[in-house]
Formats: C-alpha cells, structure tokens, sequence
C-alpha cells in the first residue's frame, strides 16, 4: 500500500468516527415545522422552571421536576471528596458555576417517609433502583442527603460503595485479626468524610465513646473521648482506620437513642456488598466482602437491632462487580471509544435486568429485608421540558438548532429522556 | 480370457489392431523449420496461430428432446389434490402448483439476496412436506377408519374429567411393515406420562421426589415423563416402568439422616419459614409491642397471621419468580412493608 492509500483510508475513518459523534448537527431533519403547534411550547416557556425555595426543608410535590440550586457551603460539607455526586454530573456544575438538582419523585417520596416514621422502630430500609443506566439514582439520594443535613441529622453515608472493594490497591491482613483485610485509604477518607458531615453536630451534642478500643499492646483509646478526636487519632494512625470505622458504627448505634438523634444512613450502590470483589489474597483467592474490616462494620448498620435511624440505599449496575480477576483488563473501559461509550468509565459491563432480585441477589435481599423498593424512572415529559429549557438558561446548547422547538424535539427523539443520555447528547461528548 | 472380457465391457473394435500404448515418455520432435535443429531453438509455449496443425472441426449441434411442460401447468383447477398426492413423498416441484421459495441466493456478483424459485431447488426435497395431509385427505382417511371406531364414552365429556379418570397416559407404538419378519425392535418402548397434582404429597416428598426424577420433570407443566426401554419387551418393560414409579414415590417419603443437612443453597425454591427473612420480620413485630420481652416468637406470628401470610407470600414471590412479574412483585412487597411500619405514600 503506498502511503497516500494509506493516508486516504485513514482520513476515511476519522471521517466516519467524527461523523458518528457529531450525528447530532448532521442529521437531515423531517419535521414539519408547520404542523407542530407553536403556541404550546411557548406557555409553558412563561412558567418557572426553578423553584423559589432553596431548602429541601420546605420542598414539596409542587415543586416536581424543578431545579433548586445547593448552597456551595452545603455541598462542600455533604460531599467533602466530591464522592455524592457522579463525576459526569460535577463537571457540569464547574462549567454552569452552580450545582442544581432537579427535585424528583423518588426523592420527595423518601423524604414523606421520613416525616412520617416512627423512630422507635428498627430502621426502615429504603431501596432505590434504576430503570436504566444513568436515570439520577445518585442525585435523589443527594437530595435526601441534603434534607438530612438540613434537619440536622446524623449523616453516616458511603458515597460509593464500590469502590473500597474494587480499588483498594493498600488492602493488607488486619493487624489485629489474621482473617480480616483492612483498607485505611478507604477507611481514613470514609472517617473523614463522617466527621465533615457531623462535624456541628458531635461537638453540639458532645458525642464521646462509651466503650474503650484497644488497638494494640501499647495503643488504646479510653472510653469518654470525643468521636472527632478519635477520627483525628484514626486518620494520623492510619493503621487502625478500617478498625475505626467499626468503632464509629458501634459508638452511632449504641448512643443515638439515648442522645435522641436521628440518623441517616446511606449508601450508594450497595449491591457490592453482596458479591465478589477486586481484592486478591497472596494465594490468588479473591477476598469476600464481609472479609473487609471496614464493610463488614458497615453492613452492620443495617441490622434491626438499634432505632432512630432510617436507612437509604442504591443499587445499581455500578456496583456489579465481575469477578474476572484475570480478565479485568480487557474488561475496563481505559478512554472513551464511539463503540464503548455507552459504558461509564471504570465500570464493567452489566448487561442483565436492573431490579432488585437480579442485582442483589438472594443474599442481598435477604440481608435488606423489609425494605421499600421505589424504582427510578427516567425523566417525564415536564421534566424533559424543563432539564431542555435548564441547559438553554445556562448556554449550555449553543447551536441555534438545538435551541429551537424542532431542535427540542431532536434531542427527545435521540436521548429518549434519559438523563444522562441527555446531557452527552447536548454536551456534545 | 481377461483380454477378451475387457473388450466386450469398453466396446473396443475386435480386431486386435490397437495394443499401442506408450508407457514411457520420448522427447517429441520439435514442429519448426527444420533450420533450427540443433541451434537456440525458439520455445513456442502456445502454438502459433498461422501454425494451426489442421483446420478447426466443426462440431454437431446439440440434439436436445422434446420436453413436455411440467405437469403443474397442465393440472385442472378442480382435481382431486389426494389422488395427485396421496401420500408422503418428496417435494417434486413439477407436481406441486405453488410458487414456492426457500433459500436466498448467497452469490457476491448478482441476485444476492434474491430467494430461489423450486426449480432446481434441493433444498425444498430436503425438508418434510405435509402435501399429504390436506383436511381433504384426512377426511378420507376418517372415513376409512370410522367402521373401526367405537362411540366416545359420555363421561369424558371435558379435559378435567379425562384427567380424573385417566390419571396415566401409557404410550407404546406398534409398527406394521412389509417385511419377512413381524417384530420391530421399537414396539418395546414404554412411556408413562402424568401430573403430579395426581399422587399425593407432603412438601418434603414432593420436593424429593422432583429431585429424584430430575430431568424428567417439566416444571412449566407439572408432568413426569418415565420412558422404559431397557428390556426386551414390551411387557418387561411396562413392568419395570410401574416398579420405577411405585419405587420413586415410596422413596420420596422416606426421610434419610443426611438429609438434616440441607443448606440454604440447596433449596429448589425459597423457604420464607427457614429463612432469616422470617427473624426480621419477627424483630420488627416485636419492636412494636409495648413489652417486647414478654411475647415469644408463637404468639407474635398468630396475632398478626394475616400480615405474615401477605408478607411471606410477597417476599417468596419476589426471590421465586423471574424478572418479567418483578415490578408487579416488588409493588405488593413495598405496599406489604408500609403496612408493617404504618407509612403512606
């Protein structure tokens, strides 16, 4: 082959790429304008599509499929690592200047159920799963997160669950117990994270440890010690932070009643907890997740032994682990390619139905029970008008097709009102 | 002898002029001017075309027959079709006045894609054809059998009484050839076939008596099939087939020591009553009595048996059943626990 053939196949095929991924200002366009009736749209252009109030407080299903901004002070306290919220959707908010979170069904629902609970009981579950990839499972539960913040609860969440079991490169045997696997970089950013949430909160209520920790010969922490104190002992002695957290859990369960304390636990994409994991023991044998110190104390949160406390979690195709540990690599999605786009980044591919049996599994259910499953579906028509006009107001589509009525209606043809599908889409990626 | 034998069967000309073989190869002469022997000689790889050794013959033109049309274009569109067809055969595609295609055509230079007509199509003679069981055909085919037939008993006048009366459907097949000897080898095969909503259960037999069967359960219809072929006839085999079922039943009520082993990976289905689901939810109900350390777990059950049964029935379908009746499931199961921590939504 001579070099211009070669030359020439290869403009060839970068054509077709980018033609692949700019489909979006290419396409021929077979709506009739005429036909469509103009005036609708424009009546509800007039009607907001934020709401007026900014508290999650004061939120109610009025305010359905609008936008509330987050208070920057809030968001850095909620999400301290970024971790709350998915990384597609932060790269937005830097490019809008302001993080806004649409108020959604699932959310609002939770939150009833909190008004309502009786807090003697055992800790009602609540179990948030997608009807698809990308349909803002993560963000409802920011929004909870953000109504227990701001009714001063006790916030004990694990922003991504998953990734203690797939990335701890640090696993290493427990000092204290031969068959546990402890993973201080996960433990040290958890505590941190909790004493970032709760930080007003345990100095207000003066929370210190009923129990004394022993973490070796020389190395205790005695009983009435402040738990911000100890998260600060944990974190510099980063050995015994995985221990920590067990300590923290225990500390949360056995004082909260008698404090008059109401907790909210969260986790995002639990069902990792109940499956294989990444971590391998020096004999090749992958490490089960209750071999973890730190998800071990963790799952114990969900026992119905303690009240005043209501759990919320998600489970979702980010959170199936495969077990090929051998065949990992080929798996990974490394950069984007137009043929794996689909797939978010660092994650496997999950292509099986995404309902609670299939993706907890016996166990998992077993281990959850009772608990209310809420589905989150993808965006409604009102929704969709309003995410459209929400990325209008930020100048997000530029084009002067998209911003047009036929225009709109390409992208609800293309994206199906997915969101996340939505904000590839009209972000061009 | 051979020699002779050898001409008659390749027709050769009986005057023994033709033994000229050559068995070895000589060096043939070369065909140029006779000026070049023994120079650089010219190699010809192809004859030259003014050098032609004689004239081009011409050859007869094909005599083809005279071919009569298929027989489907000169059919009337009244006939009888079972007497053109009248039993099982191949596909002919000059008989059957179908336009009928199978196939496509794979080849890259044209008509790719195009499906091929039955002319010439071999694989229309490869697949069974059903050209012989017409309804007209199987009427007839009633009529001639009718004369043999006995009326229909009265009692089997719905398929629930048939199954209350014939609880056993015993399959065998007689096969009628015509050949020197009667017996075919087939005739032997036994099939027992019935439901087991017919035999009596409890839970623990039921489930061994699944398992002993194993694929010869059909879970989706409820039906054992026990297929007896090992003897050499028949009736030996019947017998053996009723020992396997009376065997099978009556082993399935025994209950073995090893069997007190059964873990939770073993159970065909899932049992709510063994399951720590069922410690749950006994913790709750506890939680919501005032006193909780004087009921016991009994007590707890039989004053909220209507909301146990709802949420054992619930849970159990949600780990049974497959994904298709799973948001329906999961619906009563989230309805069931906000019941059981008196929530609205």
């Amino acid at each position: 082959m001579t070099l211009i053939t070669s030359c020439l196949i290869r403009a060839r095929v970068a054509a077709y790429r980018s033609f692949n991924r700019f489909y979006a200002n290419s396409v021929t366009r077979t709506i009739d304008v005429h036909s469509v009736p103009q005036d609708l749209f424009e009546s509800k252009a007039e009607q907001p599509f934020r709401t007026s109030t900014n508290d999650p407080l004061l939120h109610t299903e009025k305010d359905l499929g609008l936008f509330y901004t987050v208070n920057p002070e809030d968001l850095k306290r909620i999400s301290p690592f970024g971790k709350s919220l998915p990384l597609q959707f932060r790269e937005e908010c830097e490019a809008f200047n302001e993080t806004c979170v649409m108020i959604r069904q699932p959310s609002i629902d939770i939150i009833k159920l909190m008004k309502q609970i009786d807090w003697n009981l055992p800790p009602l579950k609540v179990v948030l799963f997608p009807s698809e990839l990308g349909v803002g499972m993560s963000l409802s539960l920011f929004h909870v997160l953000h109504y227990g913040l701001r009714k001063k609860m006790l916030l004990v969440n694990t922003p991504t669950a998953a990734e203690v079991l797939k990335l701890a490169l640090d696993a290493t045997p427990s000092p204290n117990n031969e068959l546990m696997w402890d993973t201080p970089t996960a433990a040290s950013s958890w505590l941190k994270t909790f004493a970032i949430n709760n930080e007003e909160l345990l100095k207000e209520t003066n929370f210190r440890t009923k129990f004394t920790y022993t973490w070796s010969a020389r190395e205790s922490t005695p009983a009435g010690t402040h738990l911000l104190d100890l998260i600060g002992y944990a974190t510099e002695r980063i050995k015994y932070a995985s221990e920590c957290v067990g300590a923290i859990v225990k500390e949360v369960k056995t004082q909260v009643k008698e404090k008059n304390i109401q907790t909210l636990v969260t986790f995002d994409t639990i069902n990792s907890y109940y499956g294989p994991t990444w971590i391998v023991k020096p004999d090749k044998s992958t490490v089960k997740p209750n071999e973890v110190t730190m998800v071990k104390a963790l799952q114990e949160l969900l026992l119905p032994d303690w009240n005043n406390a209501f759990i919320v979690v998600t489970i979702g195709p980010k959170g199936v682990i495969i077990p090929k540990v051998r065949e990992k690599r080929n798996w990974l999605v490394r950069h984007g390619h137009y043929r794996t786009e689909h797939r978010l980044p660092g994650v496997l591919m999950y292509d099986e139905a995404m309902t609670v049996k299939s993706l907890l599994r016996t166990e998992g259910i077993e281990a959850l029970e009772p608990f209310v499953p809420i589905q989150v579906q993808k965006y409604t028509d009102d929704e969709f008008n309003n995410q459209y006009r929400y990325y209008i107001d930020r100048n997000w589509i530029q084009n002067h097709r998209g911003r047009d009525e036929e225009g709109r209606k390409e992208i609800l043809f293309y994206t199906a009102k997915n969101p996340y599908e939505m904000a590839k889409f009209v972000g061009s990626r | 002898m051979s020699l002779t034998y050898l001409k008659l069967r390749l027709k050769l000309p009986s005057n023994n002029m033709l033994v000229f073989i050559r068995t070895y190869r000589q060096a043939q002469r070369s065909t140029g001017p006779k000026s070049q022997e023994g120079e650089f000689r010219t190699l010809q790889l192809t004859p030259a075309k003014n050098n032609r050794s004689g004239p081009m013959k011409k050859r007869p033109k094909p005599v083809y027959k005279e071919v009569l049309p298929p027989r489907y274009l000169r059919m009337s569109t009244d006939q009888d079709w079972t007497n053109v067809w009248p039993t099982a055969t191949t596909f002919k595609q000059s008989v059957v006045p179908l336009p009928i295609t199978q196939g496509y055509v794979a080849s890259d230079k044209e008509n790719k894609g195009l499906p091929i007509e039955k002319r010439a199509n071999a694989e229309l003679m490869k697949i069974p054809n059903f050209f012989h069981l017409t309804p007209n055909h199987i009427k007839k085919h009633c009529a001639a059998i009718k004369q043999y037939c006995t009326p229909w008993p009265e009692e089997f006048n719905s398929d629930e009484a048939c199954e209350y009366y014939l609880p056993i459907q015993i399959t065998t097949h007689d096969y009628l050839n015509s050949t020197p000897s009667i017996r075919d080898t087939r005739a032997r095969v036994v099939k027992f076939n019935f439901k087991l909503t017919q035999l009596e259960f409890d839970e623990h037999a039921r489930d061994k008596f699944v398992r002993l069967a194993g694929p010869r359960y059909n879970t989706d219809t409820d039906e054992l099939t026990l297929v007896a072929d090992k003897c050499p006839y028949r009736k030996q085999n019947y017998d053996y087939a009723q020992y396997l079922l009376t065997a099978l039943y009556f082993e399935s009520w025994k209950t073995e020591t090893w069997e007190q082993e059964r873990t939770k990976n073993d159970w065909q289905r899932y049992y709510w009553d063994e399951s720590p689901s069922r410690d749950r939810l006994l913790d709750i109900l506890k939680a919501h009595e005032k006193d909780p350390s004087s009921v016991n777990s009994k007590s707890l059950l039989d004053r909220n048996k209507k909301l146990v049964e709802r949420y054992r029935k619930s849970i159990s379908r949600v780990q049974d059943e497959g994904v298709e009746n799973e948001l329906k499931n999961l619906k009563d199961y989230k309805n069931d626990v906000l019941m059981l921590y008196n929530l609205k939504l």
